[in-house]
């Protein structure tokens, strides 16, 4: 018992319509890394909010220990107190501040009148930085430090607050490949001082290289956990889906007709490269891929927010070689973005003015729009998703997460587009309404809508998509039939795992 | 509020609902009633018609500006340089003018192409060089002024006696023209933002602007747009206030741009943009006037005025904050 460092018995944390952690029991011995591993959607993000004081688990759900003392954050203040030290994706850094002031940010080493005191600063700064091994000159702006070296000073910063825990979710995501061996020797850096390590990541190759021990999350259960050095990495894969594809799609009854959009050789910044496919009417074509592999940026470069660089779009047989949002609308193409509230909707806006933005123009006369017509679109659409709501003037903010889903599909579909593209469209919604979408996206496509449909919820893609085209470094690894798709096969060619 | 089953709705809660989902624009008329009554108790002069007429003639030059102000900051702008507008238009007019009646037309004119045409350079660089409305509007407000005093600092020139007479001091039956003016402009401006397609992008834009720039809106040229048309009213506001004075004068629009923000801000529009009613503008508007009215009647300093402005800005500010 003694040399567990964190100890978590039957936790359980729901959210509405959600069973994110179901009876998780999770333990991490002192001075291991220990990987958390599982699909999007799996519950690593609620698990980490727990431990670090983010939210609190279920009331009267299970037990957590740190270093064999029982606790119950309150705040993330407390958990740091409790030698809990977190790297998220975004770091927590000031950036016009320097290396030393962003490390010691909270604890400002004094001189005698009380003024900040440099070389006191320097001396503090510094110690944690040698523990990592990795030399950044004190004096530097954060601002001024590349990705990688910033990463190192978030968890300097940890270090300077007596981080005996280091949780750090997907911490190579970020980085460039050639940054990858310093994260590994400051994860081994950690090791040597006794701190342990919860390392969250997708790459197997990675877990493989550095960790001790693998614990497999999936829908929100703990499949288990492996030693590293006795597992390979088919068994792990198959911890990570072996789900049995529940028996909540639609069933597709649809006759795929001629292409209505074909991409050729796309080419747009660094993630989307040489993409090449074609959209049939009535197709729900999905694209699957771990998150960030390029998929939300093959949506912004088809709608016309990322800029075209080589390649073309073809739609109504028009060669399409440069595009805005503007002429996107025009030409039937609509996107229901990623993150609806900030790029889907004016959440300061009621429901009648969020749904015809794009139209506006076909409800002028005159300059004046005709009310009659718009309440007559705007009605018709939320009774065909159904969206819940007393008032068509109501503010979008004060709706549910899956109505205000609902209200982006609607202003889309309100401009009848030939082509349209769902990112991730049921992430944070609940079940219920997932179902929903789904028979919704059926019958668009059976009306001859052609659907890109991306999404890194694999029993989605499997259950919708009529065809699969799978993404890794913003290219194309392959292109799966239906009956080819199996999550295996998807993860593999999403992985790069032959 | 809880969604509610659709299928019996009675005509009181619908009365309900209208009640609490305008909440912010009927609590600030509920203030400028209050005011009212108060006023009337205190000053029983504060009734009389004459009063009332007196009352919104006043509020027509900050009333115009405060509709301009209205409009950019609903869409995500601001304009400070509203009083330096005020204030240059009326010195170049002036001074040019010299009271010579044959130069009416082309000085009304140029009166309107100043203001409008500083609008259209406010959308230009905060479009094309894409500047903050603020940073750009603090600048032309301290180039503006800059030229004006280059040109004069000590009250200079004479609007036409005509001009005045016509434009300001002139009556059509019992009402002063002013009042016409405003009221005219508040109309049109009313329904620009609530009926017309123009005036739904200005609210998207200043909710969202990449939410709209992803459905489909020119968001540059509302952004163009705006700032023209707030300057056209600028400069109508200004051309009345010179007619107003009769000669130009380095103070002409003196804080002006100010009362603009205030009203505005006291009617409920959100900084942020994107949210408010220009009704609520009006009661802003009212209340700064009823201020303004009641304190000369009771003959009450005029430094208790800004002491009281700033606190009703204050109140209302976190009332407001506290409603969302």
């Amino acid at each position: 018992m003694s040399d567990d460092a964190l100890e978590l018995e039957n936790i359980s944390k729901t959210f509405p319509g959600v069973r994110a952690l179901d009876n998780i029991s999770f333990r991490c011995t002192v001075g291991e890394i220990h990987a958390l591993v599982g699909e999007n959607g799996a519950g690593k993000s609620t698990l980490i909010n727990i431990i670090a004081g983010v939210m609190p688990p279920d009331h009267g759900s299970g037990s957590m220990r740190v270093f064999g003392k029982e606790v119950k954050f309150r705040s993330p203040a407390e958990a740091q107190r409790a030698g809990i030290g977190v790297i998220y994706q975004e770091f927590n850094l000031l950036p016009w501040l320097t290396v030393a002031e962003n490390i010691l940010v909270s604890q400002l080493p004094v001189n005698k009148l009380g003024l900040v005191s440099r070389r006191k600063m320097a001396e503090a700064a510094r110690g944690p930085l040698s523990t990592l091994g990795m030399p950044i000159d004190l004096t530097l702006k954060v601002i001024d430090l590349s990705v990688a070296e910033q990463q190192v000073v978030e968890i300097a910063k940890a270090l300077s607050l007596n981080a005996r825990i280091m949780i750090m979710d997907e911490p190579s995501a970020v980085l460039a490949g050639h940054e990858l061996e310093n994260l590994f020797n400051v994860l081994r850096a950690l090791k040597a001082q006794g701190i342990t390590v919860v390392y969250i990541s997708h790459r197997l190759d990675e877990i493989f290289e550095i960790a001790d021990r693998a614990t497999v999350l999936k829908d929100g259960k703990v499949m288990g956990t492996l030693t590293i050095k006795e597992a390979d990495k088919s068994t792990l894969i198959r911890m990570m889906i072996g789900r049995s594809l529940e028996d909540t799609f639609p069933g597709s009854k649809n006759q795929v007709g001629e292409a209505v959009m074909t991409c050729r050789n796309l080419n747009s910044g660094k993630k989307v490269r040489n993409i090449s496919f074609e959209l049939h009417k009535g197709e729900i074509l999905g694209v699957a891929g771990l998150v960030g592999n390029g998929q939300a940026e093959l949506a912004r470069t088809l709608f016309g927010i990322d800029q075209i660089d080589a390649g073309e779009i073809i739609i109504d047989g028009k060669h399409i070689k440069s595009l805005d949002p503007q002429t996107a609308v025009d030409i039937g193409i609509g996107l229901v973005p990623e993150d609806r509230k900030t790029q889907g909707l004016v959440l300061s806006l009621s429901i009648r003015k969020n749904i015809t933005m794009p139209i506006l123009g076909n409800l002028t006369r005159m300059g004046m729009i005709d009310n009659q017509r718009e309440t007559g679109i705007v009605n018709q659409q939320v009774e065909a998703l159904e969206i819940k709501t007393h008032n068509l003037d109501q503010e979008v903010q004060n709706l549910s997460g899956g109505n205000q889903q609902k209200v982006v599909l609607a202003k889309w579909l309100s401009t009848q587009p030939k082509v349209i593209i769902l990112d991730e469209p049921t992430r944070g919604i609940d079940v219920g309404t997932k179902m929903e979408m789904y028979n919704i996206m059926r019958s668009l496509a059976e009306k001859g809508t052609g659907i890109l449909m991306i999404s890194s919820e694999l029993p989605e893609i499997l259950g919708m998509s009529d065809r699969i085209l799978v993404m890794r470094d913003g290219a194309i690894a392959g292109e799966l039939s239906k009956d080819e798709a199996t999550e295996e096969s998807i993860l593999r060619l999403a992985i790069g795992e032959e | 509020m809880a969604t509610m089953v659709e299928s019996k709705t009675s005509s009181k809660i619908q009365f309900q609902r209208a009640v609490s989902e305008n909440s912010l624009v009927l609590t600030i008329w509920g203030v400028v009633l209050i005011m009212m009554i108060v006023a009337s108790i205190v000053s029983p002069d504060f009734r009389s018609t004459g009063n009332m007429i007196n009352l919104l003639k006043q509020a027509t030059i900050p009333g115009i500006l405060a509709i301009a102000q209205t409009i950019l900051i609903l869409s995500g702008a601001i304009d400070l340089s509203m009083g330096a507008v005020v204030t240059f238009t009326s010195l170049i007019t002036a001074g040019l003018m010299d009271s010579r009646e044959e130069l009416v037309l082309p000085i009304v004119v140029l009166g309107l192409f100043i203001g409008t045409g500083i609008g259209f350079i406010h959308g230009l660089l905060t479009t094309r060089a894409r500047l903050e409305p603020f940073i750009v509007t603090l600048g032309t407000y301290s180039i503006i002024l800059g030229i004006g005093y280059w040109y004069t600092t000590v009250p200079v020139g004479g609007i036409a006696s005509s001009l005045s007479a016509n434009l300001y001091y002139g009556q059509l039956g019992p009402i002063p023209k002013p009042i016409f003016y405003f009221v005219g402009i508040f109309i049109l401006a009313y329904i620009m933002l609530n009926y017309t397609r123009f005036g739904r992008s200005l609210y998207a834009v200043g909710g969202k602007p990449e939410v709209a720039r992803k459905s489909g809106l020119n968001v540059d040229r509302i952004k163009l747009l705006r700032f023209t048309l707030a300057g056209f009213l600028v400069a109508i506001a200004s051309v009345i206030a010179t007619a107003r004075m009769g000669i130009g004068d380095p103070l002409a629009g003196q804080g002006m741009e100010l009362d603009a923000i205030t009203a505005t801000v006291i009617g409920g529009i959100s900084l942020y943009g994107g949210r408010g009613s220009l009704i609520g503008t009006l009661a802003g508007i009212l209340i700064l006037g009823l201020i303004n009215n009641i304190m000369v009647m009771l003959d009450v300093n005029m430094f208790y005025q800004q002491l009281i402005k700033g606190t009703i800005v204050l109140l209302a500010v976190a009332i407001y904050k506290q409603r969302n």
